[in-house]
């Protein structure tokens, strides 16, 4: 299974479909969203801040596991990083594969997993994206990418 | 040796710091580790990584050990 990974400051623009081949089936694409609204309280939109090289580490172990569970050709998995509008993309995943069912599989599967054991953490106050963003530049990336086989 | 102890969202703001450097064994775990540093903090309901791997809070970090991170509850998304 290919897999990209991408933790970007950016805004999230979808990404080329690259090589899908004949056998490609079908094709799952989520996107999430920040909300206006964080219980009661109304925001501008949020912070995130992020563990770079757990993030990615995680990630790929993550989907090679899920990429042995379930028969799918690619994954994309983009996350933004730093403060976020409401409104804006934070996260765009699209999963291939020759069926339906595991493309659907994997990329619900990868949202749960995202959320018990991946290092980003939402913030409605920007201290952490502050001291986060100081160190994400300190990279002289924009983007931190990890494509593998 | 020295380790790096990162500290991430509310853990940071928490414990007053992002990253230090701590002289330490191999024998010590991550809990005597940053008990050591901040006497008063609990880490219930956080987890730590060394290395990039999630660890047992009073498990010995070993001799290859070159960096801890503290892990409150993730919310990616």
């Amino acid at each position: 299974m290919v897999i990209e990974i991408i933790l970007t400051e950016s805004p999230i623009a979808p990404q080329p479909i690259l090589a899908s081949g004949r056998e490609t089936g079908a094709i799952v694409e989520f996107q999430g969203f920040v909300r206006e609204s964080e219980g009661d309280v109304k925001i501008t939109g949020l912070y995130y801040d992020v563990y770079f090289a757990m993030a990615r580490s995680q990630l790929e172990l993550h989907l090679h596991e899920l990429g042995a569970l379930h028969s799918c050709d690619a994954v994309t998995f983009i996350h933004r990083i730093g403060f976020v509008p409401v409104g804006s993309a934070s996260v765009w995943i699209r999963v291939m594969a020759k069926h339906r069912g595991p493309a659907f599989s994997l990329c619900s599967e990868l949202l749960e997993r995202l959320k018990m054991d991946i290092p980003i953490w939402k913030s409605v106050t920007p201290n952490a994206a502050n001291i986060y963003s100081q160190q994400f530049k300190s990279y002289s990336q924009a983007e931190i990418r990890s494509n593998m086989p | 040796m020295q380790v790096k102890v990162l500290a991430f969202a509310i853990a940071s703001d928490t414990l007053g710091w992002r990253e230090m450097i701590v002289n330490c064994t191999p024998s010590q775990s991550p809990l005597e580790i940053i008990s050591a540093l901040s006497p008063e903090i609990s880490t219930k309901n956080w987890r730590v990584a060394v290395d990039c791997n999630y660890h047992a809070w009073n498990k010995a970090i070993g001799p290859l050990a070159k960096e801890i991170a503290i892990i409150p509850p993730v919310s990616g998304g």
